[in-house]
């Protein structure tokens, strides 16, 4: 894996099972590999992989069977696309606006581009 | 678990100390990365800690065994891979078989799961394969001795970019809750992602020590912004600008560690980062 | 004195044999053509070639009686095969080897013991080398011409194994015959010490070769001193003072191997 230059590696990792998990790669309910596995996979720190989990586990987007492992919870993908659309409406979507407003884009252009892409 | 205490070392009376007074330990489960400039005894470190050199002054313990006294117990509990290192001109199991016997828990299991990550299969003869199979096949027979304690000296030297991969999978399948690994390199970027305990080493002493998580969650390592309030500890010029090492704040998302960035400011700006270290400590 | 573990010991000479496998051979196949060659040359030229000659004690002349034929053979030989296995010098010759060797995981007294032991194998291989050597020279004898017709018969192959044989017999002790081994085990350690004290290969030859010569005068000229003074047969004083400077010099050589090996940064250094 090729690790970004400035999001800790722990987030990336996280994202990266997300992505996962909306593209079906695991199911919901599902076991996700252990911390060790992906890490050899990964090729990064057991640790690091630990806090990946955690975090998904925080998230409720993971969940942890004592002597079983981590599974994706039944509405994972639900959460994922929530958050998602949640950091999109706080973030990117205003950083979108000012963009247009920078460099004096009309929301009519935007939209008719829209339509074409659709 | 290896405790080492107000150690001190020089080469000769005449020679300029290696190290003074320098403490720490290491624990078991643990990825140590060791960094420090040539010549500031990286080397040195692992030959003390493997029990082929002895301090002037301060103790080195093995699980409370002196490594000075180089009692068989502790030497086949530990396994140093040089960066130097000649293989004797023999088929691998041979070697396997004249070496094993030494470590009282050599893993066949962990020789051929190392192996084959490499790309290697159990009946190479280690006359005929190139330098970095030779490397390859002996970190092998390293990661199989599962001895407690493993160091090793620039491992990922003499090694192309693929198998450097091959390494870093190798050696997080090879770890486990009791091992404890150290890896002293100057290439930072291929165990950046591998280490979770950074130690430099530099001017005889220890002059950091810390846990790559406790590191990210102080400091912050990014780009300098054109319109930068705050001031970094340290900065210096890269190709996409100048990155910084900042005191990372409340809130502040965590960043991902740059070692490079680290060890340079480490050497430059000790005292700084340190200050960073204690005073969030108080 | 540190433990000895018998299983780590064989499996360090095992693993002491085979590394150097190659090099030991090399040194035998040597050995039995040196020989060979000094038989030859002793059966045309040698004057003196006293193969079983009866030792003057008294004499002052004892040195140079001790200096000829067979003595000299075998301390050469001893000689050659020390410098030709160079297996204390391939293990300390650099900084590879050194490493190798010394994070093995055994007690310094198994290491010691077990370069010994295979020194010892090498003794006792000594007969058969020489007997070899014999053959050969047979082979080559009618190329000679003329010979020295005593040292054709002192070499005769049956007297060198029995010559063997009767080294250690009580009644057969004189300094010829029951020196030879004592006195390879003495270059042995001389051996041992020179390429300890000097990691440098043309140094330890130089200094081993002094040293045996040294210590074997000196053992020859102690021997004798001690006759006249002290109340015990020449035999039993030929063994205690035999075997005091073969356990000594195994004991120093111990002890050095446990001092130098690693308080001495030197030998990882270079």
């Amino acid at each position: 894996m090729d690790f970004k230059e400035t999001t800790p590696i722990y987030m990336q990792i996280a994202q990266t099972i997300c992505d996962s998990i909306l593209q079906g790669d695991y199911a919901a309910e599902g076991r996700v590999p252990s911390v060790r596995e992906y890490a050899a996979d990964v090729e990064v720190n057991v640790n690091t992989v630990v806090r990946s989990y955690d975090y998904l586990q925080q998230q409720q987007i993971l969940y942890n069977k004592r002597g079983l492992g981590y599974f994706v919870a039944a509405d994972a993908r639900e959460r994922i696309v929530a958050i998602r659309k949640a950091r999109f409406y706080n973030e990117e979507l205003p950083a979108f606006f000012r963009q247009l407003k920078t460099l004096d884009i009309p929301m009519n252009d935007v939209l008719e581009r829209f339509k074409e892409y659709h | 678990m290896i405790e080492v205490s107000h150690l001190s070392y020089r080469y000769g009376r005449k020679r300029p100390a290696v190290f003074e007074n320098v403490s720490f330990r290491l624990e078991p489960g643990r990825i140590y990365g060791l960094l420090g400039k040539n010549g500031t005894g990286k080397s040195t470190l692992l030959y003390l800690l493997s029990g082929l050199l002895f301090p002037q002054e301060g103790s080195v313990k093995y699980h409370g065994l002196e490594m000075r006294e180089r009692r068989p117990e502790a030497l086949g509990d530990l396994y140093l891979l040089p960066e130097t290192f000649r293989l004797p001109n023999m088929s691998l199991k041979n070697y396997v078989r004249l070496h094993a016997p030494f470590y009282p828990n050599y893993s066949e299991q962990l020789m051929h799961s190392s192996l084959e990550e490499f790309d290697l299969t159990p009946d190479v003869h280690l006359g005929q394969l190139s330098m970095g199979q030779q490397k390859k096949a002996y970190l092998s027979f390293a990661l199989a001795t599962n001895t407690s304690l493993l160091l090793m000296d620039e491992p990922s030297n003499g090694l192309d970019i693929p198998s450097k991969s091959q390494f870093r999978r190798a050696v997080a399948r090879a770890m486990t809750d009791e091992r404890t690994v150290v890896i002293s390199t100057h290439q930072v970027g291929d165990v950046e992602a591998l280490i979770d305990r950074v130690m430099i080493i530099g001017n005889t002493r220890l002059l950091l020590d810390r846990r790559a998580e406790d590191i990210t969650q102080r400091l912050a390592f990014r780009m300098v912004r054109p319109d930068e309030t705050a001031t970094p500890i340290y900065s210096q010029h890269t190709l996409g600008g100048e990155a910084g090492i900042f005191t990372r704040q409340a809130g502040e998302d965590e960043t991902k560690l740059n070692l490079e960035l680290l060890f340079n400011a480490t050497l430059t700006a000790g005292e700084r980062m340190e200050q960073v270290f204690t005073n969030l400590e108080k | 004195m540190e433990k000895i573990n018998i299983r780590r010991t064989l499996e360090l000479m095992r693993y002491d044999l085979t590394i150097n496998r190659k090099r030991y051979l090399t040194s035998l196949v040597l050995v039995v053509i040196f020989t060979a060659g000094f038989m030859l040359w002793a059966m045309r030229f040698a004057m003196h070639a006293n193969m079983e000659g009866q030792v003057d004690i008294d004499s002052r002349s004892e040195l140079f009686v001790i200096m000829t034929g067979t003595t000299l053979c075998y301390t050469s030989l001893a000689f050659l095969l020390g410098l030709l296995t160079q297996v204390h010098d391939y293990v300390l010759c650099d900084k590879q080897s050194r490493q190798a060797f010394f994070m093995l995981p055994v007690t310094n007294a198994e290491r010691f013991v077990s370069r010994q032991l295979t020194a010892v194998l090498f003794l006792l291989a000594m007969p058969v080398l020489i007997a070899l050597a014999r053959l050969v020279s047979l082979a080559f004898l009618p190329l000679l011409g003329s010979v020295n017709a005593e040292a054709v018969n002192g070499f005769m192959l049956w007297d060198i194994l029995t010559n063997m044989k009767q080294h250690f017999l009580p009644e057969n002790l004189h300094f010829e015959n029951s020196g030879y081994y004592a006195s390879f085990l003495f270059l042995w350690g001389a051996f041992t010490l020179g390429a300890i004290l000097f990691q440098k290969r043309s140094f330890a030859k130089i200094l081993f070769c002094v040293i045996a010569y040294v210590l074997i005068g000196a053992k020859i000229l102690m021997h004798s001193l001690w006759l006249g003074i002290v109340p015990v047969s020449p035999t039993a004083l030929w063994w205690a003072h035999g075997l005091l400077w073969l356990v000594g010099g195994l004991w120093l050589g111990y002890r050095l191997l446990a001092r130098t090996q690693l308080t001495r940064p030197g030998l990882l250094k270079r």
